[in-house]
C-alpha cells in the first residue's frame, strides 16, 4: 500500500532519516515507537508526503507520493497530529466538517453522522473548540481526519496519527485504539501510529517498528519487536518484559 | 458565545446586513451641507444644478466609502486570517502606513506623472508599500508564532514609517503639505466618478477572489500543516491572500488615505455574532464594512456642517474606545 525505499532526510549536514526501507500493508495497524529525538515525527512526515526526502522516495498505492494531486491525495491519505490549536472561535461540528474539504457536497451529512457517533463527539458539537479539554480536542480532530477519510464503500486509504491518546484518558484511550483496530480490520483503513505507551502499542499493533537514532531497528509482531533485551538497549531504561495475563502478548513495566 | 446566532440563521444575517447598506445608502445620498430629498429632486427638471451635485459630488463620493469601507474591513478578515491572529489589521502591523509612505514619497518628490496616470501611480506605490510590509510581517510571523512579535514588529514599523512621513512634510512646500497631511488623515472628499471607477476596477475583483477562496481561509485555521493535509496548497493560497489584501489596502490608502479601525473592528464584531467560518463571515464583513464607514462618513460630513472632519479622524474617535471597551470587557477570556 504504502512502500518507503532508502528513506533518508537530513537538515545541513545533519542525517535525522537514515535509509528506511519499510512496508504498510493494507488492513494493518502499524505502531511507530522509540525514544524520545528518535524521528518518528520527522519519518512519519516523509510517509504523509509533508517533507520530501533528500534521497529515496515513497509509493503509495502504485504512484511516487510527489506524483499526486493533493486533492486525490487527500481524500486517501490523513495525517491527525499531536496538537491543533485554533485561534478563532469554531465549534467543534465545524472543525470535523473541515475534514470533507477534498470531497465538495459528497457525502457530506452521511459522513458526519458516522464520524460522530464513532468518536462520541455528540455533546461537543456546538461547543466552542478553544474550550475543549484536551483529551475532548483530540476526539474531535479524530473526528475530523476520519471525515476526511469517510467513503461509503471500503478501499484503500491510509490513516497517519502521532501521539492521539496523548491527553487521552483510560477509558477514551481504550475506545480511540478499540476503533482504530475496527477502521483496520473492517474497512480497510490502513493505519500507522506513533505512540509512547509500549503496553498499549503491544496490545493493539498488528506490526511494530522500533525506531532509534533515525534508523528502524526493528519490525515485527509486538512478540518479536518487545523483548527485554532489545528495549533496554534502545531506549536505556530499565524494565522487565512479561506476558499480559489474558493474552499472549507482551506488557513492559519499568524498574523502580 | 451566548450572542452568538444559530447556524441556520446565518444567511438571514446576510440578508440583513445587505438591506442596512442598502438603507444606509439611501440616507446617506440625502444627507449633507445642502439636503436634499429625493422628494425635492424628483419635483426638480434633470438639467437642475441640484441634479447635479447629487449625481456627480454627492453619489460618487457614496460609493467610494461604501467601496473603500469594504475593502477595509475584508482586507482585516483576510489578514487576520492569514496570520491566524484576531489583532492582524492593516494599522495596526504598519501595512497602511507603509502604503501611505510610499504614496507620500510620490507626493513630495518632484516626480512629475501625467494626470491620468497619477491615480493609477499613486495606487501602485501604495500597493508596493503594502505588499513590501506584508511580506516583512509575514516572514516575521513564519519564525515565530507569538502575537507580542507580531504587534511588535508593526509598533516598529509604524515608528520608523511615521518618521519618514514626518521628514517628507520637513521638506514638503505649502502645498504638498496640506495635500499630504489631509490625506493622511484619511479623507473621501476627492470622490469623483473617475476615481470611483478606478477604485472598484480593483477592489470589486479582489473581494470577488476574497469570497472565492473564503473556505480555504477556513482550513488554514488548523495550521499550515493540517491545511496541508487537507489538500490545500498552503504557500499558494498564502500569496493569493497576501496579494488580495495588498490591493485592497493598497487602493483603499491611494485613494482615502489611512482610515484605520475598521479592518479591526468589522470582523471582530461580526465574528462574535456568527462565528469565524469564513464562508459567511466574509460576505458579511464586506457588507458591513461598507455600511459602517458609510455611516461615519456621512456622520463626518454633516456633524460640523458645513465644515468636514477627516473621515479618518473620526473612526479612530470612534473605534478606538470601542476597541478599548472590547478588551476590557473581555479580559482573561478568548478575544474573539
Amino acid at each position: 500500500m504504502l512502500t518507503a525505499i532508502d528513506l533518508c532526510y537530513q537538515i545541513g549536514s545533519q542525517p535525522l532519516i537514515k535509509q528506511v526501507n519499510l512496508d504498510i500493508q493494507p488492513n494493518q495497524l502499524n505502531i511507530i515507537i522509540g525514544a524520545n529525538g528518535a524521528g518518528k515525527s520527522t519519518l512519519l512526515r516523509l510517509l504523509t508526503g509533508f517533507l520530501t526526502p533528500t534521497q529515496g522516495e515513497c509509493i503509495f498505492l502504485g504512484k511516487p507520493l510527489a506524483k499526486w494531486d493533493q486533492n486525490a491525495l487527500a481524500k486517501k491519505r490523513t495525517v491527525m497530529r499531536q496538537h491543533c490549536q485554533i485561534n478563532f472561535a469554531f465549534t467543534a461540528k465545524e472543525v470535523i466538517a473541515m475534514g470533507r474539504a477534498p470531497h465538495g457536497k459528497t457525502y457530506f451529512h452521511q459522513a458526519l453522522d458516522t464520524v460522530i457517533e464513532q468518536t462520541h463527539c455528540q455533546y461537543l458539537l456546538h461547543k466552542d473548540y478553544r474550550s475543549l479539554s484536551g483529551g475532548e480536542q483530540q476526539r474531535v480532530q479524530l473526528a475530523r481526519v476520519l471525515a476526511q477519510l469517510w467513503q461509503p464503500q471500503p478501499s484503500p486509504r491510509l490513516l497517519f496519527l502521532d501521539e492521539p491518546t496523548s491527553a487521552l484518558d483510560l477509558y477514551h484511550q481504550q475506545q480511540m485504539l478499540r476503533l482504530l483496530r475496527d477502521l483496520t480490520h473492517q474497512q480497510s483503513i490502513s493505519i500507522c501510529c506513533i505512540l509512547h505507551d509500549l503496553n498499549l502499542a503491544a496490545l493493539y499493533a498488528d506490526r511494530i517498528l522500533l525506531l532509534s537514532n533515525g534508523q528502524l531497528i526493528a519490525q515485527g509482531s509486538p512478540n518479536q519487536v518487545l523483548t527485554q533485551h532489545s528495549l533496554m538497549s534502545w531506549y536505556q531504561a530499565d524494565l522487565v518484559v512479561r506476558s499480559h495475563p489474558h493474552y499472549a502478548l507482551p506488557q513492559v513495566s519499568l524498574m523502580r | 458565545m451566548t450572542m452568538r446566532i444559530a447556524p441556520c440563521q446565518q444567511r438571514y444575517l446576510i440578508m440583513g446586513l445587505l438591506t442596512i447598506l442598502l438603507i444606509t445608502i439611501f440616507i446617506a445620498v440625502n444627507q449633507g451641507a445642502l439636503p436634499l430629498s429625493f422628494k425635492q429632486l424628483l419635483a426638480l427638471p434633470f438639467k437642475d444644478p441640484m441634479w447635479q451635485i447629487w449625481l456627480h459630488i454627492r453619489l460618487p463620493r457614496v460609493m467610494l466609502a461604501v467601496l473603500v469601507g469594504m475593502a477595509l474591513a475584508t482586507s482585516g478578515v483576510v489578514m487576520q486570517g492569514v496570520f491566524r491572529n484576531p489583532l492582524a489589521d492593516a494599522g495596526l502591523l504598519g501595512i497602511s502606513s507603509g502604503a501611505a509612505l510610499c504614496v507620500g514619497l510620490l507626493i513630495v518628490l518632484p516626480i512629475t506623472l501625467p494626470s491620468f496616470l497619477l491615480v493609477y501611480g499613486q495606487i501602485t506605490a501604495a500597493f508596493i508599500g503594502g505588499i513590501v510590509i506584508c511580506l516583512i510581517i509575514y516572514s516575521l510571523s513564519h519564525t515565530s508564532h507569538g502575537t507580542a512579535l507580531l504587534l511588535l514588529a508593526g509598533i516598529a514599523i509604524n515608528a520608523i514609517t511615521a518618521s519618514m512621513m514626518g521628514i517628507l512634510s520637513y521638506i514638503s512646500d505649502d502645498q504638498q503639505l496640506r495635500q499630504l497631511s489631509l490625506w493622511s488623515m484619511g479623507y473621501l472628499g476627492k470622490g469623483q466618478w473617475d476615481l470611483v471607477l478606478i477604485a472598484a476596477s480593483l477592489i470589486i475583483p479582489a473581494l470577488w477572489a476574497a469570497l472565492a477562496i473564503s473556505h480555504r481561509l477556513n482550513l488554514l485555521q488548523l495550521g499550515d500543516e493540517d491545511a496541508h493535509y487537507l489538500g490545500v496548497n498552503v504557500q499558494r493560497t498564502k500569496r493569493q491572500l497576501i496579494i488580495i489584501t495588498s490591493l485592497l489596502i493598497g487602493t483603499s490608502v491611494a485613494v482615502s488615505g489611512v482610515i484605520s479601525f475598521i479592518g479591526l473592528a468589522v470582523p471582530h464584531m461580526l465574528r462574535l455574532k456568527i462565528g469565524t467560518d469564513h464562508r459567511w463571515l466574509v460576505p458579511a464583513t464586506i457588507l458591513a464594512g461598507g455600511s459602517l464607514l458609510l455611516i461615519a462618513d456621512t456622520l463626518a460630513r454633516t456633524v460640523a456642517a458645513p465644515n468636514e472632519i477627516p473621515v479618518g479622524l473620526f473612526t479612530s474617535l470612534i473605534g478606538g474606545p470601542y476597541f478599548l471597551w472590547l478588551i476590557l470587557r473581555k479580559r482573561g477570556k478568548h478575544l474573539c
